[in-house]
């Protein structure tokens, strides 16, 4: 009888277990045909899309990335790194972010199983990642750097699962660190302000010295290997990557600049700008157009790029998105300033844009010096200090950041595009690179043509829309309700060991937390962020809520039996 | 009826692009500037427009597609001519699908400005195959460089967008209707054009220079400051008191 009911039992938990993993490919399935209609979007973005393009293509014709000029080192290589790579392999744009994404997910999933989720609970979060309505919009299928980082963000918060996880059991997690440290090194160079993933690193690290700690009951049992591996391994791996990239540039521009808005000499010469007094006092103008007639007297050397700026004026970008009318904001100005610069002909390469922008520098120092202008040093960065009259602006700008933190817009795409404002050539290269199928040249040349052969549409295409508002509401929901949680976990279990789950969403919380806040200080000076900019922290939070909640309310359960 | 719209906009673009650049193309004949525009085939309805380029210019600013960004538009002769900055296009006369214009820049040479007019022409004979061809005759055209005409190609792709034509059409196909005695023709549509950019321009509430991100002083923020003292600082701080107080006397009593 007992033995009947073991097997019995075997078998049911057996079977649970295929049913769950049928039901994760079903959803995966529905999926893929929810955007299986969908294609790039082609867009004509010289700082942007389109200059990863133009970079992967140069990158894939052995010419670096592409001819020096005031664009090519603005953006970091991470993107058209990418692009090349998955072309050179042969696998379309979309497709690549969409299978990085599901597969980050599906990686996701084992570690939370492994964390002792309940499968159903593992589900339910894992519904939430595959069917996040960002992955249905036009940012998502734009060839831009956020939806690239959100898979590759899920898949290093996965990893961290594992390790820890490995680590309270004892076992190996060698292969997961590789993953952590591969995903972590790649994105250093992806999103400019990924570069705050040291800080997640560092929290993981320290994370993990203490659960160690704590598990041991001191300093002294503590096995160091595992954990001095988990700092140094990405970190050894970040570097080689860093000095490969810098070769790389080195031996194509003369110089191992990787961006010269964070590098070499601009962000100097942008300080030095602002540094001169100007009756304009806005946090989003740093070089107003006071300060430019000023220089054109004073830094002769700089009248032919002040002559090349574009008027500010109300039909502007900058007074359209900002309300920075009368002047150009921070947005804008820098670009300006490049591309001025290198139209005429002061900037031909590397080497002597360095130059170039050094010897204005020295001569606005000069000035400064000796009373021509009136200086007062505003920092060394491209980003100035912060300083306390900016609170309020402070204050708007995280509650706008917060905002889409809980609630980013989507912008569903429902209908196919099948035209778009480019030229031939620009569609053409996009076509090359992404190798998307949605581009039709005869189409985009005559107006008067139609269409003649049939645009798949997905038979599921109209659910993509009708998803967005309960997903949003649900969503927003699940991270309030983990937020209080934790805050009831601080108060009520005190002292307490966090499992592996609970101390990953902790770490990833706390890196959330700080990119939020300095996110916020940059959108002071340099004017309100696109909800994209929270799309990698809006899916694992929604991803981790549920687990979180879960693992913490179990936790308490077991406490309490105790 | 009138008759189109969106290629006028492109083709005066294109024609500033030509003459405030200095500009060239590719010309198969010698000194000719020629470039197509795709264009939708409806626009062709209010094609008679293109004899008013001020208005039509107008009309374009009301849906948000000024030809210039940075410089007003300035209307003269009622309609017929145009002018941004330095730069002013006038219709001349149209024959069968050929609209003439002359477009003209002013350079100032420091001692004296200089005038510079050449023709320029919209032929509209295709605009139901969905091209428009414009062409202008700048002197000394075939010396300008290759990248610069292929930069104005490049521009006037950009110009051919089926949204902005599409946005065209339905507003105008709007203004049409909304003619009273059902009249036809670019004079019908001209009144409801200048309304409509009378009710869209600023009136006195319209704050002109004062940007968003201006300055304002700490001592109007002191309010906010002490806000955020209490809740970011004071009330954690006595939360955490209260707490590690209430655990010393768990310890205490265990």
């Amino acid at each position: 009888m007992n033995f009947n009911s073991k097997f019995l039992a075997a078998d049911m938990q057996q079977a649970r277990a295929i049913l769950f993993w049928l039901t994760a490919v079903l959803m995966v399935a529905i999926k893929l045909v929810l955007v299986s209609d969908l294609s790039v979007t082609i867009n004509y973005f010289p700082h942007d899309d389109s200059l990863y393009v133009e970079r992967a293509l140069a990158l894939l014709s052995g010419l670096g990335f592409g001819q020096y000029d005031s664009r090519v080192l603005v953006k970091y290589p991470g993107i058209s790194l990418w692009l090349a790579g998955t072309r050179l392999i042969g696998l379309p744009f979309l497709l690549s972010v969409n299978l990085t994404y599901l597969a980050a997910g599906w990686y996701m999933l084992a570690a939370l199983l492994r964390c002792g989720t309940h499968r159903g609970i593992a589900l339910v979060a894992f519904g939430f990642l595959l069917f996040n309505p960002i992955t249905f919009g036009v940012e998502w299928t734009r060839v831009m750097r956020e939806p690239l980082s959100v898979g590759i963000f899920v898949a290093l918060t996965a990893s961290m699962l594992h390790i820890a996880v490995g680590m309270i059991a004892g076992k190996r997690f060698w292969i997961h660190l590789l993953v952590f440290s591969v995903a972590f090194a790649f994105s250093l160079y992806l999103r400019e302000d990924d570069r705050l993933l040291w800080g997640l690193l560092i929290l993981f690290a320290a994370a993990l010295v203490w659960q160690a700690k704590q598990r041991a009951g001191g300093w002294h049992d503590i096995r160091a290997l595992p954990l001095v591996a988990v700092l140094l391994v990405p970190i050894g791996m970040a570097y080689a990557y860093d000095a490969g990239l810098r070769e790389f540039t080195e031996s194509h521009y003369g110089l191992p600049i990787l961006h010269e808005y964070s590098e070499g000499e601009y962000p100097k010469f942008m300080a030095a700008l602002r540094s001169i007094d100007s009756k304009k006092d806005n946090r989003m103008v740093m070089v107003p157009q006071e300060t430019l007639r000023q220089l054109r007297v004073v830094v002769p050397r700089f009248a032919p790029v002040i002559d090349r700026l574009p008027p500010p004026g109300q039909g502007t970008h900058s007074c359209l998105l900002h309300g920075v009318c009368s002047e150009w904001a921070n947005g804008w100005m820098p670009f300006w300033i490049r591309d001025a610069a290198f139209q005429a002909g002061l900037t031909p390469s590397l080497p002597a844009a360095q130059d170039y922008f050094r010897e204005v520098r020295q001569d606005i120092e000069r000035a400064c010096e000796s009373g021509s202008l009136k200086c007062t040093s505003r920092g060394s960065a491209l980003v100035p200090p912060m300083e306390l009259r900016w609170t309020r602006a402070y204050v708007a700008e995280a509650w706008r950041l917060a905002g889409m933190s809980l609630w980013p817009a989507p912008h569903v795409i429902e209908k196919p595009q099948l035209i778009y404002d480019v030229s031939v050539e620009l569609g053409r290269k996009y076509q090359a690179i992404t190798m998307t199928e949605r581009f039709d040249t005869e189409l985009q040349t005559n107006f008067a043509r139609r269409v003649v052969l049939p645009v798949f549409i997905s038979p599921l295409s109209g659910i993509k829309a009708l998803i967005v508002t309960p997903y949003q509401v649900g969503a927003c929901i699940l991270m309030l309700t983990a937020l209080l949680s934790f805050a009831w976990r601080l108060w009520t279990l005190d002292g307490q060991p966090l499992s592996p789950l609970g101390t990953v969403t902790l770490v990833v919380g706390l890196y959330f937390l700080a990119r939020f806040l300095i996110l916020t200080y940059v959108a002071v000076f340099m004017g309100t962020f696109e909800s994209r900019m929270m799309f990698s922290t809006y899916t694992v939070t929604v991803l981790l809520a549920l687990p979180f909640v879960h693992d913490l309310t179990s936790q308490k359960q077991k406490n309490a039996q105790i | 009826m009138l008759k189109f719209k969106s290629r006028l906009l492109l083709a005066f673009q294109v024609m500033f692009c030509v003459v405030t650049c200095g500009g060239a193309y590719l010309a198969n004949a010698a000194g000719e500037i020629r470039i197509e525009i795709p264009v939708v085939p409806s626009l062709d309805r209010y094609a008679d427009l293109l004899a008013y380029p001020g208005y039509f210019s107008v009309a374009l600013e009301n849906n948000g597609l000024s030809p210039s960004l940075s410089s007003k538009l300035k209307v003269k002769e009622r309609g017929r001519v145009l002018e941004i900055r330095n730069a002013t296009l006038k219709y001349v006369s149209v024959k069968g699908a050929i609209y003439s214009y002359e477009a003209a820049v002013t350079l100032d040479l420091g001692v004296a400005d200089s005038r510079l007019a050449f023709p320029v022409t919209i032929d509209l004979s295709n605009v139901s195959s969905g091209k428009v061809v414009a062409t202008a005759t700048p002197p000394l055209a075939n010396l300008f460089p290759s990248e610069l005409t292929d930069r104005i190609r490049i521009k006037a792709g950009l110009i051919a967008n089926i949204n902005s034509q599409q946005k065209m059409i339905d507003y105008l196909d709007g203004l049409a209707g909304s003619v009273p005695d059902g009249s036809k023709g670019a004079a019908a549509l001209i009144e409801p054009i200048l309304v409509d950019a009378y009710n869209k321009g600023g009136g006195p509430v319209m704050t002109r220079g004062h940007d968003v991100g201006e300055a304002v002083p700490l001592s109007d923020q002191w309010m906010l400051l002490l806000t955020l003292v209490i809740w970011l600082l004071i009330v954690p701080a006595a939360l955490l008191y209260q707490r590690l107080r209430a655990r010393r006397n768990e310890t205490r009593r265990a």
